[in-house]
C-alpha cells in the first residue's frame, strides 16, 4: 500500500526535472550573453556536443554536427527543453512533456555512454554505464508510470472540464 | 449549480493544486534574472584618440568584449594605424573614422567610449559624453588642473554613468597579488617609506612628418603640427613627467598606504634637454602622507639604470615592484644567530594558457635570478600589456552586468591632485599642502 | 505577475532587490601566481592561482621551510646537521633532531623496501665517480671497491629510543639529495595547509611536485625528458599527492662512447642504466623522490613488484628505447597521454 506521502513525492520529483529542463533550455536561449560576474558567453551550439558523441551511434551524431540541419538543432533543442520544462513544473499535458523528457535524455545517454570507469579530467564524478543522465532517465519513467498531473497540475482542470 | 460546502471546499482545494505549478515558475524566473545569463553582446564602445597610448589600449580590447564601433581623431595618419591594430587584435567588423568626436557620439549608437586624449581635453570630452548617456574610460591622468577633475567626477556621480580612470596597473595581477598577499597581509610590517622612481636616459621630445604636407590642427587649439607632435612639452596641453609618470606611482601609494598625501615638497628643472620646452626633464618630489610615511619620487632624462619601480620599505620586510611585471620580497634580518641571509622572493604572474602549470622532469638546476634551466610549460610571465587587457575587459563587464570598478573617478583623484599639486610645488621649489577631494555628500 | 518582473531592468533588480556582493571582476582567476625562491641550488616554486592570490604571505612563509631545511642538511655547509653527522657518527653516537631522525628512519625503511636500491649513503661512490664536484670521470675498479666498502644504510645504525646516530664503519657519509627535496617539499605543503590553503602546487627543481589540493580534477603537470625529443613523455592531472622524477639526462660523464649518468646503483657501484626517466606519483613528496630513485636503477621489475605491494603508486618509466609506459594507479594521478 502506498504511503501518502507518495503523491507529493512524486509531485515534487516531477517539479525539480521540470526546473532542470526550463533553466537548461532558458539559459541556451539566452545567449548570446555575459554571466554575473562579468565574462562573455558565446551562443550555445550543440555542434561541441554532436562531435564529441560517442558509442554506437557517433557516426550519426557526427553527420549531423556537419550537416545542414545543425542550426535548426541549436534552436530546436532549447525550445523542446523550455517546453518540455513547463509542461512538467505546470503539470500540463504532464505525459507528452514526460513522453519528450524520456526522449531527449534518451538522445543526450546515448551518445555518451559512460565505458570508462575511472574519473575523466574535467568531469565531476566516476561513472561506469550508469551516470546522472540515466537516472534523470528513469525517474521521468517512474513519472510517466504515475499520471502526476491529476495529483497536482493544470491537467487537474483539464480532467474536470472533461469530465464536466 | 448547486454545490455543497463539502464539494466546494473540495473544488477550492483541487484548483489550488491545480495551479501549484505557477509560482514555482515565477520563482525560477526571479532566480534565472538574478543569476542567470544577461543578455546582450559585445559592449559597442567608440574610441577618442587613437594616438600611442590609445592604440596600447586598442590592442588590449578583447572582441568577445567590446565592439569598436567607431573611432575618432584629429591626426588621420594615426586612424590608419589604428585599424591595423584592430585587424591585428581579431576584430572582424571596420571602425568608422571621425574627426571630430561629437559627430561620432551624435552619429553613432554606442555604449561607452574610451578616451586618450592629451591631458587638457580629458575633463571636457569626458564631461561631454557623459551627458550624452555613455560610459567612459578615460586615460590617467584625470584631468589638466583639479577644477575639471572635480566636474569630471561630478558629472558621473549625477549622471549615474560609468567613468573609470585608465590607471592599469590596478587591474596588473602582480600589484594585485603584492596588495592582497603582502601588503595587506602585513608582511612588510609598517612602512615609513616608499620610493618611487621612473629614470629614462633619452629626449622626451618626438620626431615626426604631419600626416599631409598642409596638415593644420588648429582648430583644435593646436597651432602648428609641432604642438600636437609634441603636446606633453606644453604647459597648456601638458603637466609634464608628474601627470605622465609620478601619476601612475602615486596612485601605487595611495594604494597600498590607505591614504592621501597632505603635502609635497618638490624641486627640479630643465637640466637637459636645453630646448624650449615649456615642462621639467629632471623631477625630485616627496609626497608626505599622515602617519609619518613617505614617497620619494624621481624621474630623470638622462639615465636609465634604475628603470622604474616602485619600493616599500617596511620594518619587516621590503617589496619592490619592478616594471610591472614582476615582485620580489626581502626579509629583513632577524635576530642574530638565525642563518645566513636568504635569497628574495620572486612573484611573477604568468596567463593560464593551454599548457601545463608545471613542468616536470629530473632535477634541474636554477640560474642566479631562479629561473628553471631548462624553460618548459608557461613560463612566459605576463607582461605589463596584460592589464590594460584587464582593464578594457573589466570596463565592458562593468557596463554590461554591474560589476565594481577598480579605479573609479574617487579612488583616482587623489593622484589627480597630488600630482597637479605637486607641479606647483616643483615650480616654486617649495613645500605645498595638498587639498582633498571635495566632499561628496 | 511573473510578466512585470520580467520586463525589470536587471540593475534596478538588484539594487533594490537583496545585495548580491560579488568580488570584482578581474582578470586574475585566468593567470598563475608564482611565487619562487632560490634554495638548495635550485628553484622552490609555490604555484598558486589567480584568485587565490590572498595566500601569498603564506607561500612566501613556506618557501622558509626550504631554507631551513637546506641550512639542516645540505652537505655542502659545515655548519649542518648532516655534516655534523657525517664528521663524528663513526666515532660515537651523534643525537639527531626530531625531524632528521625521522626522516633517516623513513630512509632506512626505504632502503629495505626497494631491496638495497634507494640508499642515502652513497655519497663516497658518487665522488669517485666524480659527481659531488660535477667533474664526472670514470674511476678505476679498485677506487670503486674502496668507495663501495663505505657505502650501504646496513653500516648506520639508528637508535629510536636515544634518537641517535651511529656509523658502524669508518669512511660512511650520509647524502640526503636523493630525498632532501621532496622532504622540504612535504614541509611547505603542510606549513601551507596549516595556514588554510587549500589548492597550490608546490614544487622544487620540477623534480619533486606536490599538489596541496587541485581543482577541476587537478593541476597538469607535463612530464619531460631532456634525453627524449617528444615535446612531453605524459600529462597528469595532479591532486592531493606527489610526484618524484629522476633521470639521467643532465648531469653524465662519456667514455669509450658509452655514457654514464649520476645515478649510481649502490649494489654494483656502477651507474644505473637501462630507464632514462622514472616518475612515481605517491601520497608524500619524500617517498615519491626515493622511490623515483629507486626504479631508475632497478627499471621495471622493480616498479611492478613495488606497486604490488604498495597499491595507490603509480610510475612511469621511460626506457633506453624511448618507450614510456605506465605501472600501478593513483588516486592522485590521472594521466591524460599516454598510456591511458
Amino acid at each position: 500500500m502506498a504511503s501518502r506521502w507518495q503523491g507529493p513525492a512524486l509531485v515534487v520529483l516531477r517539479t525539480l526535472v521540470g526546473w532542470h529542463f526550463l533553466y537548461e533550455g532558458y539559459y541556451k536561449l539566452a545567449l548570446p550573453g555575459w554571466s554575473p560576474a562579468g565574462a562573455p558567453l558565446p551562443a550555445w551550439s550543440a555542434a561541441g556536443y554532436l562531435r564529441a558523441a560517442t558509442g554506437p551511434f557517433a557516426a550519426g551524431f557526427h553527420a549531423l554536427a556537419g550537416s545542414a540541419a545543425a542550426q535548426w538543432i541549436d534552436v530546436a533543442i532549447p525550445i523542446a527543453l523550455i517546453a518540455i520544462g513547463l509542461s512538467l513544473i505546470l503539470g500540463l499535458f504532464t505525459t507528452r512533456g514526460c513522453q519528450g523528457a524520456a526522449l531527449l535524455l534518451a538522445l543526450f545517454y546515448v551518445a555518451a555512454i559512460p565505458f570508462d570507469g575511472v574519473p575523466q579530467a574535467g568531469v565531476e564524478g566516476t561513472y561506469l554505464i550508469v551516470n546522472k543522465t540515466l537516472i534523470e532517465l528513469a525517474a521521468v519513467v517512474v513519472l510517466l508510470t504515475s499520471r502526476t498531473g491529476t495529483i497536482a497540475g493544470l491537467d487537474l482542470l483539464r480532467q474536470r472540464n472533461v469530465k464536466a | 449549480m448547486h454545490l455543497t460546502p463539502e464539494e466546494q471546499a473540495t473544488g477550492r482545494r483541487n484548483f489550488l493544486r491545480a495551479i501549484a505549478g505557477v509560482p514555482v515558475v515565477a520563482g525560477l524566473g526571479a532566480a534565472a534574472l538574478a543569476r542567470g545569463p544577461i543578455t546582450g553582446g559585445p559592449v559597442r564602445v567608440g574610441y577618442i584618440g587613437v594616438g600611442g597610448e590609445g592604440r596600447v589600449l586598442l590592442g588590449g580590447t578583447d572582441p568577445a568584449y567590446a565592439r569598436v564601433v567607431a573611432m575618432a581623431d584629429i591626426n588621420p595618419a594615426q586612424l590608419a594605424l589604428a585599424d591595423a591594430v584592430l585587424e591585428k587584435g581579431g576584430h572582424t567588423t571596420k571602425a568608422v573614422h571621425y574627426a571630430e568626436w561629437r559627430e561620432m557620439i551624435q552619429k553613432e549608437s554606442l555604449e561607452g567610449v574610451v578616451i586618450a586624449t592629451p591631458l587638457w581635453s580629458h575633463a571636457d570630452i569626458v564631461v561631454g559624453c557623459l551627458e550624452a548617456g555613455l560610459h567612459v574610460l578615460c586615460e590617467k591622468m584625470m584631468a589638466w588642473d583639479v577644477a575639471g577633475a572635480e566636474r569630471m567626477r561630478a558629472t558621473a556621480r549625477r549622471t549615474r554613468k560609468i567613468l573609470e580612470i585608465g590607471y592599469q596597473r590596478n587591474y596588473n595581477a602582480v600589484y594585485q597579488a603584492a596588495w592582497e598577499g603582502i601588503v595587506k597581509a602585513g608582511v612588510l610590517g609598517d612602512v615609513f617609506l616608499a620610493r618611487l622612481a621612473w629614470h629614462r636616459n633619452g629626449n622626451w621630445r618626438r620626431h615626426g612628418e604631419p600626416p599631409a604636407a598642409n596638415y593644420d590642427p588648429s582648430a583644435w587649439g593646436y597651432p602648428t603640427w609641432e604642438h600636437l607632435l609634441n603636446w606633453r612639452l606644453y604647459k597648456k596641453y601638458s603637466r609634464g613627467l608628474l601627470a605622465e609618470l609620478a601619476s601612475h606611482q602615486v596612485n601605487i601609494s595611495n594604494w597600498f598606504f590607505g591614504a592621501e598625501p597632505e603635502a609635497v615638497i618638490g624641486t627640479g628643472g630643465i637640466y637637459r634637454f636645453k630646448d624650449g620646452r615649456e615642462v621639467d626633464d629632471h623631477i625630485y618630489a616627496t609626497f608626505e602622507y599622515p602617519g609619518g610615511r613617505s614617497a620619494v619620487f624621481s624621474t630623470v632624462e638622462s639615465n636609465a639604470f634604475e628603470r622604474n619601480y616602485e619600493i616599500f620599505y617596511g620594518t619587516k620586510a621590503t617589496l619592490l615592484l619592478q616594471g610591472e611585471s614582476e615582485a620580489y620580497l626581502f626579509d629583513e634580518a632577524t635576530a642574530p644567530g638565525t642563518p645566513a641571509a636568504v635569497a628574495p622572493t620572486g612573484v611573477t604572474v604568468q596567463p593560464k594558457g593551454a599548457g601545463p602549470a608545471l613542468t616536470a622532469s629530473e632535477s634541474r638546476a636554477a640560474d642566479a635570478a631562479g629561473r628553471a634551466a631548462t624553460s618548459g610549460g608557461a613560463t612566459v610571465n605576463a607582461d605589463r600589456l596584460a592589464a590594460y587587457k584587464a582593464e578594457v575587459s573589466g570596463f565592458c563587464s562593468a557596463v554590461r552586468a554591474g560589476t565594481p570598478l577598480l579605479c573609479g573617478p574617487d579612488r583616482a583623484i587623489g593622484s589627480a591632485i597630488a600630482c597637479i599639486t605637486a607641479v606647483e610645488a616643483v615650480a616654486q621649489k617649495a613645500r605645498l599642502p595638498i587639498p582633498p577631494p571635495v566632499a561628496q555628500s | 505577475m511573473p510578466a512585470s518582473i520580467m520586463f525589470l531592468d536587471r540593475r534596478t533588480l538588484l539594487t533594490r532587490g537583496p545585495v548580491v556582493s560579488r568580488r570584482p571582476r578581474t582578470a586574475t582567476a585566468d593567470t598563475w601566481l608564482r611565487v619562487h625562491r632560490v634554495a638548495m641550488a635550485c628553484r622552490f616554486e609555490v604555484l598558486l592561482s589567480g584568485e587565490d592570490r590572498r595566500h601569498t604571505a603564506a607561500a612566501h612563509e613556506a618557501l622558509g621551510e626550504a631554507d631551513r631545511l637546506d641550512a639542516a642538511w645540505s652537505i655542502f655547509r659545515d655548519t649542518s646537521e648532516v655534516a655534523a653527522i657525517n664528521r663524528h657518527a663513526a666515532d660515537h653516537p651523534v643525537l639527531a633532531s626530531p625531524e632528521l631522525f625521522a626522516l633517516l628512519q623513513r630512509a632506512d625503511v626505504l632502503w629495505r623496501d626497494t631491496g638495497g636500491t634507494f640508499d642515502i649513503t652513497t655519497a663516497p661512490l658518487s665522488r669517485c665517480w666524480g659527481f659531488l664536484a660535477r667533474d664526472g670521470r670514470v674511476p678505476d675498479a679498485d677506487a670503486i671497491d674502496r668507495a663501495r666498502a663505505c657505502v650501504g644504510m646496513d653500516r648506520v645504525a639508528l637508535d629510536a629510543d636515544a634518537r641517535t646516530v651511529r656509523f658502524t664503519s669508518p669512511g660512511v657519509e650520509l647524502n640526503l639529495g636523493a630525498i632532501g627535496k621532496g622532504a622540504a617539499v612535504d614541509a611547505m605543503a603542510a606549513r601551507l595547509a596549516a595556514n588554510g590553503v587549500r589548492h597550490a602546487l608546490v614544487s622544487a627543481a620540477g623534480s619533486s611536485v606536490r599538489a596541496v589540493g587541485g581543482r577541476d580534477g587537478g593541476f597538469a603537470v607535463d612530464l619531460t625528458s631532456p634525453l627524449v625529443d617528444r615535446p612531453r613523455l605524459a600529462r597528469l592531472r595532479l591532486r592531493h599527492g606527489a610526484l618524484g622524477t629522476s633521470g639521467n639526462g643532465l648531469q653524465h660523464v662519456v667514455h669509450d662512447g658509452r655514457r654514464y649518468g649520476h645515478v649510481i646503483d649502490p649494489r654494483t657501484g656502477w651507474p644505473a642504466d637501462g630507464v632514462v626517466s622514472a616518475s612515481v606519483v605517491a601520497p608524500d613528496a619524500a617517498t615519491a623522490d626515493a622511490l623515483s630513485t629507486a626504479v631508475l636503477i632497478g627499471g621495471r621489475a622493480l616498479a611492478e613488484a613495488w606497486c604490488a605491494r604498495h597499491p595507490g603508486t603509480l610510475v612511469i618509466i621511460t626506457t633506453e628505447d624511448r618507450q614510456t609506459v605506465c605501472v600501478g594507479r593513483s588516486p592522485a594521478a590521472i594521466v591524460e597521454a599516454p598510456c591511458t
